[in-house]
Order: C-alpha cells, then structure tokens, then sequence
C-alpha cells in the first residue's frame, strides 16, 4: 500500500494510485482530542502536532497540517485576536484605517511573533514524525488578500476600485508589504519541514473579482509570489474559483481548492495534466449533514474529478468546523475511500 | 429628448460598465430636461438596480461589480434627492449590524445600501456589535427589523443572543433576518440561530425585509 506521501505525490503528476488522497482540513478538532480550549490548543506547538498526530491515526486520511489557523498572519501586522470557545480567533480591530499608515505599519519578522513561533515548532514535530511518509502542509494567506485584513475589506475594495487618486499613491505599498511577509512567512514554513503551503487568496476569488480585475491584479502578483516560495503551493480560492479555472495553470501552483458552486466536472479537462483539483464537501453544511448525505456528496466529487489522477478529496474553505461531530468526519473520510478507489 | 426607456436602458448600461461619468452626465440631463425627481429614482435608477441584483441571484455579476454599482447608483440618488421639494416618505427603520468578533462588513454594506435604496431608513451600527445594542437601538428607533450579517459560524451565535434579549424584554415582536456566507452554504442555521428569516443576496434581504415587515 501507498504511504499517505506517495499518494499525494501521485495525484499532483496526474497519475492514479491505489485511491484519491483525503484532506479533511481539520484545524479544530485535535484540541477535543486532547481535551484542551481552542486558545491554549493554538497557541502551543507541540499540542498542535500531537492533536494532528492523534487525528490522523483516529482517522487515517492523508496528511497533516501544522498551521492552527490563517488570522495568526495578522500578529506580524501587530494586530491582537480574540479567541473563542468553538472556532477561529478574530482581530480585535484593524492594523490601519488610513491608506497613508501603510507607510508606518511596521511588519514584525514571523520569528518574533510567539504564537507563530509555536507553529513552527508544530510544523518541525510533524515533520520529526512523518517526513517522508505524511505530507506536511503549511499556510498563510495570499498577499492580495492580507491587505483587507489589517485595514478591513471595505477599505481594501475602495482603493482598488474606487479611488483612483489613492490608488495610484499606495496600492503598490499595500501588495509589497503584503508579498515581503507573505514570502518571508512561507519559506519559513518550508524550512521547518512543511512540503507544501497553501496560499488563502479569499478576496481574488471568483466570489469578489471578475475575470479582466482578476488578471490585471491578482494574477501578476500570485504567479511573483508562487515563484518566490521554495517550495509546491496550493492556491486556495477561499471562495470559488471555477471562472477562473483556465488561468489557473499559469499561476505555478500544484493544485488548487474549489468551493461546493465550482462544477468539478467542467473543470477536470481544463486542468487535467496541469493543476490539481482540491475540493469541494460544503464544510458549513458537513455540521449537520447526516453520513448517508456525506457519502452522496462524497460519491458525487470523486466520480467528476477522481479520473486519471490530479485530484484531492477536500472541504471547502479553510476549515471543517468545530461543530462538525466526529460521525460526519469519520463519514467523509470513509466515503472518500470508497468511493475515491483507483 | 429620448423616451424614459432609452435613458433606462442607457442608464444601466453606464452601471454596468462602471462608469460614473457617463451615469453623472445622463442624470443631470434628466434634471436639467426637467424630469421630475421622484420619476428619475423610481423610473430610471430603481430598475437599473433590480436588474443589477437580478444579476446578482443568477451569479452573473461579482461582488466588485455590486459595489461600484451599488455606489454609483447611490450617489445618483443622492444627487436627485437634493432636487425634492420635501424628503420622501421613508418606510421605517431597520438595523444591520455584524454579530460580535465577525469584521467581515462587505455583505452589511451592500444590504444597507439596497435597502436604503428601497427607501427604508437603516441604522448600520457597524462591525462586531454586542447584541445589548443590537436590541437597544431598535427600541429607542422603532425598528421593526434587526438585520445581522454573519460570515462566522462562531460569532454567529450573537444572534441567538439578540433573540434571546428581545424575548426577555418582550420584543419578541422585533424580527430578526439574517444573510452572509453561513447562511448561504447551509439555509437551515437560519432557523438553528433563532433567526425569523434569510436571505441569499443584498435584493432578496429587501424582499425579505418588506415581506416581514411590510411599508411600515
Ligand atoms: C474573503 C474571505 C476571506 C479573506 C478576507 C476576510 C476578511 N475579514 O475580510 C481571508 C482570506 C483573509 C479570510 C480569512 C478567514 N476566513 Co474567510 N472568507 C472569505 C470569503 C471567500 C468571502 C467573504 C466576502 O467578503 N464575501 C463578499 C460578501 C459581499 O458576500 P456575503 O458576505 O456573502 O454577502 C452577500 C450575501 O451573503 C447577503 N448578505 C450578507 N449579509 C447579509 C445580511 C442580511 C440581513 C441579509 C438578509 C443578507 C446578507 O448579501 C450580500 C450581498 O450579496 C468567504 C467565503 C464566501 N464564499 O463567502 C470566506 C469565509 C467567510 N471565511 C471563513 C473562514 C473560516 C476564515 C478564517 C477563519 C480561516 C481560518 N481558518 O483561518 C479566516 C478568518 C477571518 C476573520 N477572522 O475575519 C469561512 C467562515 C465559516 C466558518 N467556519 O465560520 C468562510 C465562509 C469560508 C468557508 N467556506 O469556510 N477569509
């Protein structure tokens, strides 16, 4: 049999193995595991990797993830996250209200950040215990769509297509901070034994751009960014992506997550050969889906995309969340190794 | 002078093709040609925005497509409401707001703006809004709707929490109606967070709105 490694290996060349890879992206749950609240759970490495390794021997899917959580980003930035019993934390405000304060806004180096300091240490455990045999993923998000994280989305949406004046004064200082971190941020992650990263690009998808906006911003800036990083990254729409799904090949990603509107089907021969295809289990609707549902939906995703390799059964979006009961993970999981046989 | 359906058509088509300029020019016309006010909201730039919306539903439009639009259309409105006599009528008060910790205010901005285009009154109380104020300011306002956007599914227990306060005070006649991702991914939450209704877009959450509450 396959290790989880050689599966994930082959589905990124487009060939078929003995079943699809499985990725539940399962950020949360590890903390149930070890019985401990979300806050101490991601703010501490070595409960990270052991809630991953606890995860994954309960499950057996196809790959760990060292990252707790995207929004950690945001301490470089010198923002402060408020933290919740049952899910992701949130920014306790914004970094800047003001295009001119991007000019001030001092990016701290992720070394000096505790928290992710903690998550590389959780991503050098991972890789301690399964480098070679378990994919180590890592994450951050998308140098376009930080921005609207620490002045907030409406500001973000404004500078780009709306103030012109303001535009041609700072829109280039907001990607370069953006891209500096970002870079900086992922190749520290490689080095600390992640194989792969995924880039959160939430405000470039489908969901907010249009296609011509999409090609004029984004794109320029994902491929600079994809070349910088040394190592495979997955592009993650956040949002769909399937309008999108021709330019994909050009960005230098190995794979990229579709969300539950993107019509795998339609998209399998434009990327066949040239991207993987990750996704797309509704997470929001995994809650309380019943396990004969999951399978349905589960069934229908591997038969549109598992053909000729080049695909990766996933949820939607960043996260399976907290409230989604062990039965409907186990549900998923199973399902995928039923119905993603090759 | 072109029919009210060539300026129409003409009118959306600026819109479409963001162009203020063009849709600044052809509602100073209008004035200067001495349309009345009233007809170039309700005749002109009303219709464009349902279609806008129309296109929204269908998934044919982006959302950086709907807020150009949805801006340009308000600075329209704007611009023809200083040339009435008395301000209009208003339909009553709403309140929108984000649940607490939730700063994701892209969805609230473009409801509120639909639904001040549709005439009501709305009080955006802003991002991450504790539910004692949610409730506080729709009594000292009157409103009969409380709007919440919620794209997390952890803060979105707030609005079980605006629900909550309501009942205990006995508002229970204040009804509440909900949009943003969550809700959109899986319709039943609505219900599970105590919702009395949701809403998939920024012209359904008006249908909604007036569905409940009505004119009032
Ligand atoms: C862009 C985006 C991001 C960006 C920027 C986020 C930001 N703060 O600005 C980035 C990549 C940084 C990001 C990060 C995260 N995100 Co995010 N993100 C999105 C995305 C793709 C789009 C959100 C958006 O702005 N949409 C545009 C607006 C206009 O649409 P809308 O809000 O849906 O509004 C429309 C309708 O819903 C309706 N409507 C809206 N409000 C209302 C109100 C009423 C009353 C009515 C009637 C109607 C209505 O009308 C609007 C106009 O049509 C969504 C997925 C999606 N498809 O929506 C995920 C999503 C919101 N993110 C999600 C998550 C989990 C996160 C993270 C926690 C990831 C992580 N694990 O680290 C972080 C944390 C963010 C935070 N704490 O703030 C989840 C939330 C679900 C959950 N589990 O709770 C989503 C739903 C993705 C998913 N499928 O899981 N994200």
């Amino acid at each position: 049999m396959p290790t989880p490694l050689e599966r994930l290996l082959t589905a990124l060349s487009h060939k078929e193995a003995d079943r699809i890879p499985i990725l539940p992206v399962l950020l949360q749950h590890g903390a149930k595991e070890l019985n401990v609240d979300l806050e101490k759970y991601f703010t501490n490495g070595e409960m990270l990797a052991e809630g991953q390794t606890r995860l994954i021997e309960k499950y057996e899917y196809d790959a760990v993830i060292g990252v707790p959580h995207v929004v950690e980003d945001l301490l470089a930035f010198g923002q402060k996250l408020v933290y919740f019993p049952n899910g992701a934390p949130v920014l306790g405000g914004m970094a800047i209200s003001r295009f001119h304060e991007i000019d001030k806004l001092v990016v701290k180096d992720p070394g000096d950040v505790p928290e992710l300091r903690e998550t590389l240490k959780a991503i050098e455990l991972l890789a301690k215990r399964y480098k070679g045999t378990v994919p180590i993923l890592g994450a951050g998000i998308a140098p376009f769509s930080l921005p609207s994280m620490f002045i907030g989305t409406e500001k973000w949406l404004q500078l780009l297509f709306d103030d012109e004046e303001m535009r041609k004064q700072y829109l280039i200082r907001f990607l370069e901070v953006s891209m500096e971190f970002c870079v900086k941020w992922m190749n520290r992650q490689l080095d600390a034994g992640a194989d792969t990263v995924v880039l959160a690009d939430g405000m470039a998808s489908a969901t907010i751009l249009l296609r011509k906006q999409f090609q004029k911003w984004a794109m320029p800036l994902i491929k600079a960014t994809i070349a910088r990083i040394n190592g495979p990254v997955v592009y993650e729409g956040v949002g769909s992506l399937g309008d999108f799904a021709d330019l994909l090949p050009e960005l230098g990603a190995a794979a990229a997550i579709f969300d539950r509107y993107d019509n795998l089907a339609e998209i399998k021969p434009v990327l066949a050969g040239k991207v993987t295809i990750v996704g797309n289990i509704n997470n929001i609707a995994l809650i309380d889906w019943t396990p004969e549902q999951i399978e349905e939906e589960v069934k229908k995703v591997c038969e549109a995309a598992k053909k000729g390799g080049g695909f990766i059964l996933a949820n939607q979006g960043p996260e399976i969340p907290y409230d989604v009961p062990d039965e409907n993970i186990r549900a998923f999981v199973e399902a995928g190794k039923k119905w993603g046989k090759q | 002078m072109p029919t009210i359906s060539e300026i129409n058509a003409r009118f959306l088509h600026y819109i479409q093709s963001l162009d203020q300029q063009g849709a600044d020019k052809l509602i100073s016309n209008c004035l200067k040609a001495g349309l009345p006010p009233e007809q170039i909201i309700t005749k002109i730039i009303m219709p464009a925005i349902d279609a806008i919306a129309e296109k929204q539903k269908n998934r044919e439009v982006v959302v950086a497509q709907i807020y150009v639009m949805a801006k340009i259309a308000e600075n329209e409105i704007n611009k023809v409401l200083v040339e009435m006599p008395i301000k209009p009528r208003t339909k009553g008060t709403v309140i929108i707001g984000t649940p607490m910790g939730d700063y994701h205010g892209l969805g609230k901005k473009l409801v509120a703006t639909f639904l001040r285009l549709a005439d009501y009154q709305v009080m955006d109380l802003g991002l991450s809004v504790n539910h004692f104020d949610f409730v506080n300011m729709a009594i000292a306002f009157n409103a009969k709707i409380i709007c919440v956007s919620a794209l997390l599914l952890h803060t979105a227990l707030g609005i079980t929490e605006i629900r909550k306060e309501l009942d205990s005070r006995g508002y229970n006649h204040i009804k509440i109606v909900v949009g943003g991702a969550l809700f959109n991914f899986n319709p039943k939450l609505s219900n599970k967070y105590g919702a009395d209704a949701m809403a998939p877009n920024a012209l359904d959450a008006v249908r909604v709105v007036r569905e409940l509450a009505g004119d009032f």
